[in-house]
């Protein structure tokens, strides 16, 4: 029985549903109503039935949640188009989730993107920071709306993109950027199907971003540093691969001189290097970057002998090539190389060395030197898959061999190895066959015996060990060595 | 020890490293410098306060000990929400029916343990996500209450909003 009294009527619930579909039965098909009048009357029930319903779900037991609960649901959400769907389930949320502001923060400008979709959007996200993933999204009426939003703009992220587009943006948010924190560009080369694609920066970009902590920058070709200038920035990530044309490093040693602010540096060059325009001697000095790791393509270090980090914890410098089926020659540092890396990279007194190499999808082989304070410097040679995208699992018996017997010896060249207390080998790989292993573990070997006396040994997922039995008793003078694999620790009373 | 009183004049003894799992019983304490905190009834009393609050207990015995979520770290805070991965643990925690889920996360809210906040709200992000309108309807029990020109404005706003 339905106990609800209808407010002010004296009515039941059911009570009025019977009186509802009573009069409705009277008045129809009265030849006094018109086809509009009942098409008002249709329209009329429609709204009231749907106020019935959003009734209905006020009651059903999600709806108990406060709204700020509620807002939080599609804050865990990922997909735009999630959001999009929970915003359209019921009354109650749409109304919810379109006045909550940040959870619209997320502007994604998919080339289909209409102009209601836009503004729709700019609606919801009112005055809370805007972060916009741009596709090739030039359009003018787009970037109108987006261009009085500039000082909302906290992240921009072009994945993407020519240079033209860029600019274009850019141009449309011309002044003051004040929340913009993070910008990612992903520039592709020329496209013959697009003549904006050959169309290069003439412009300062995003001048306005005084406050820019974060930059990212993925570039076919040159990557323009020229044109950006971010008096606070702190992370920079730069990635150019070119064949057509010379990396400058002019542009590089200029971008950092004019960035005193950076903290965490990571440049990859997959190109020929150009030093045409750098005064010889001239050293960039970062006084705050605690991570520098620079991978060149080219031998010798070339980038790095310009830069000067007096502060950093933790050096890279690696040669990175597309794969080839050999060890690159002067992969590693020798002798005569190791003067080409300046000293400021180098801790005074080595404590411990890492040797690694894994080979699985890739081909990698670097050394790390510790200092006691724990500033590391690595340095080694990594050749990556990326012609077309598809890793093969390499199977390189004698190029891992080779790679570990370079490695092995620009250890050994190593200006300030005397004292060395520590020494570890990781060594991840696809199975090779006993021969190449047994010649691996005598590099190791030959390795162990220059180095003399160690505290600490210590053998990483190695499957070496049964190979270096005899090296391991002549070099070990102290009882604490261990081996490990995966982490788990194995115990072998006989030898230690 | 700390002694929690329920709604429902259940009595709960817990270690004070427990009871601190939840800000608001943390805070009470504090403010009060006494060992009793009495959480009042929860959504006016809609539902029994015990049974969630087994579990809210079980959840902060479990936890105790972590590290509490600081609120000055504004990345920390974006990382943890742009995703509905959730612990072995937890996981199997919050396995639970709907009624029992948004008791928990009611109480978690009130009882303000954000972690476990969050854990509900993702868990109830992961039946949301992908699914359609009507889908979420169904899964909650709710009804189209849109009229048909709400839904024509909605389907216009959201053209070409799928994800690219």
């Amino acid at each position: 029985m339905d106990v609800h009294a209808y407010p002010g009527q004296g009515l039941s619930l059911s009570q009025l549903v019977f009186a509802l579909n009573k009069e409705v039965k009277r008045v129809a098909h009265h030849p006094s109503f018109t086809l509009d009048m009942v098409s008002q009357l249709d329209q009329g029930t429609s709204i009231a039935l749907a106020d019935i319903r959003e009734w209905r779900n006020s009651l059903v037991p999600v709806n108990r949640f406060p709204q700020e609960v509620l807002c939080l649901i599609p804050t865990h959400l990922p997909r735009e188009s999630d959001l999009n769907h929970a915003s359209s389930v019921c009354r109650h949320w749409r109304r919810t989730f379109n006045q909550h502001a940040i959870l619209w923060s997320e502007l994604n400008l998919a080339i289909k993107r209409t102009n209601l979709f836009v503004k729709t959007r700019l609606e919801r996200v009112k005055g809370a920071p805007l972060d916009i993933t741009a596709y090739r999204s030039g359009k003018p009426d787009i970037l109108a709306l987006i261009s009085p939003r500039a000082q909302q703009i906290r992240k921009l992220h072009f994945p993407n993109d020519f240079w033209s587009h860029i600019q274009t943006f850019s141009e449309a948010i011309n002044g003051p950027l004040p929340l913009l924190h993070s910008l990612r560009i992903n520039v592709v080369d020329y496209d013959p199907l697009d003549s904006d694609s050959a169309i290069r920066p003439s412009l300062p970009l995003f001048s306005g971003a005084v406050n820019l902590k974060e930059f990212r920058s993925n570039v076919e070709g040159v990557p323009y540093l020229n044109h950006f200038t971010f008096p606070s920035l702190t992370t920079f990530t730069l990635t150019a691969i070119t064949e057509e044309e010379t990396f400058p490093a002019s542009q590089l040693l200029d971008f950092f001189d004019a960035t005193p602010t950076l903290r965490t540096v990571q440049v990859t060059i997959n190109a020929e290097t150009s030093l045409e325009g750098v005064q010889p001697g001239r050293i960039v000095v970062l006084p705050n970057v605690e991570r520098l790791a620079i991978a060149e393509k080219e031998p010798g270090y070339k980038i790095a002998t310009y830069i000067s980090c007096p502060s950093a914890k933790h050096v890279s410098l690696i040669r990175e090539d597309i794969y080839s089926l050999a060890v690159l020659p002067d992969a590693f540092p020798t002798s005569v190389t190791w003067n080409a890396i300046p000293p400021w990279y180098m801790a005074n007194q080595i404590d411990e060395v890492v040797l690694e190499s894994i080979i699985s999808y890739n081909l990698s082989c670097t050394i790390s030197f510790l200092s006691p304070r724990s500033a590391t410097l690595e340095v080694g040679y990594r050749m990556i898959q990326t012609e077309d995208g598809d890793e093969v699992e390499l199977i390189l018996g004698w190029e891992y061999v080779d790679a570990l017997h370079k490695a092995s010896e620009a250890i050994q060249s190593h200006p300030r190895l005397a004292n060395v207390k520590r020494l570890r080998i990781q060594d991840l790989r696809s199975p090779i066959d006993p021969d190449q292993l047994r010649r691996a573990a005598g590099v190791i070997g030959r390795l162990f015996k220059s180095m003399g006396p160690l505290e600490d040994l210590v053998l990483d997922a190695s499957d070496l060990r049964p190979y270096l039995r005899n090296s391991l008793t002549r070099v070990l003078r102290t009882p604490l060595w261990s081996l490990q694999r995966h982490n788990m620790r194995r115990a072998y009373p006989s030898e230690a | 020890m700390v002694l929690l009183v329920t709604s429902d004049n259940k009595n709960f003894v817990v270690d004070r490293e427990v009871a601190d799992r939840s800000v608001f019983v943390k805070n009470t304490l504090e403010a009060r410098g006494l060992s009793i905190a009495t959480p009042p009834m929860l959504n006016g009393g809609c539902f029994e306060l015990t049974s969630p609050f087994l579990q809210v207990l079980e959840y902060c015995q479990h936890h105790r000990g972590e590290p509490l979520p600081t609120t000055d770290d504004a990345n920390a805070d974006e990382n943890r929400k742009r995703t509905t991965d959730i612990g072995e643990w937890d996981r199997k925690f919050i396995t639970v029916d709907h009624e029992m889920l948004f008791e928990i996360i009611l109480a978690a809210n009130y009882l303000d343990i954000k972690p476990l906040l969050d854990v509900g709200c993702k868990t109830i992000g992961n039946m949301v996500k992908g699914k359609s309108p009507e889908e979420v309807r169904k899964l909650f029990d709710i009804v189209n209450d849109f009229t048909p020109e709400e839904e024509a404005q909605i389907k216009k706003e959201n053209e070409w909003a799928e994800d690219p």
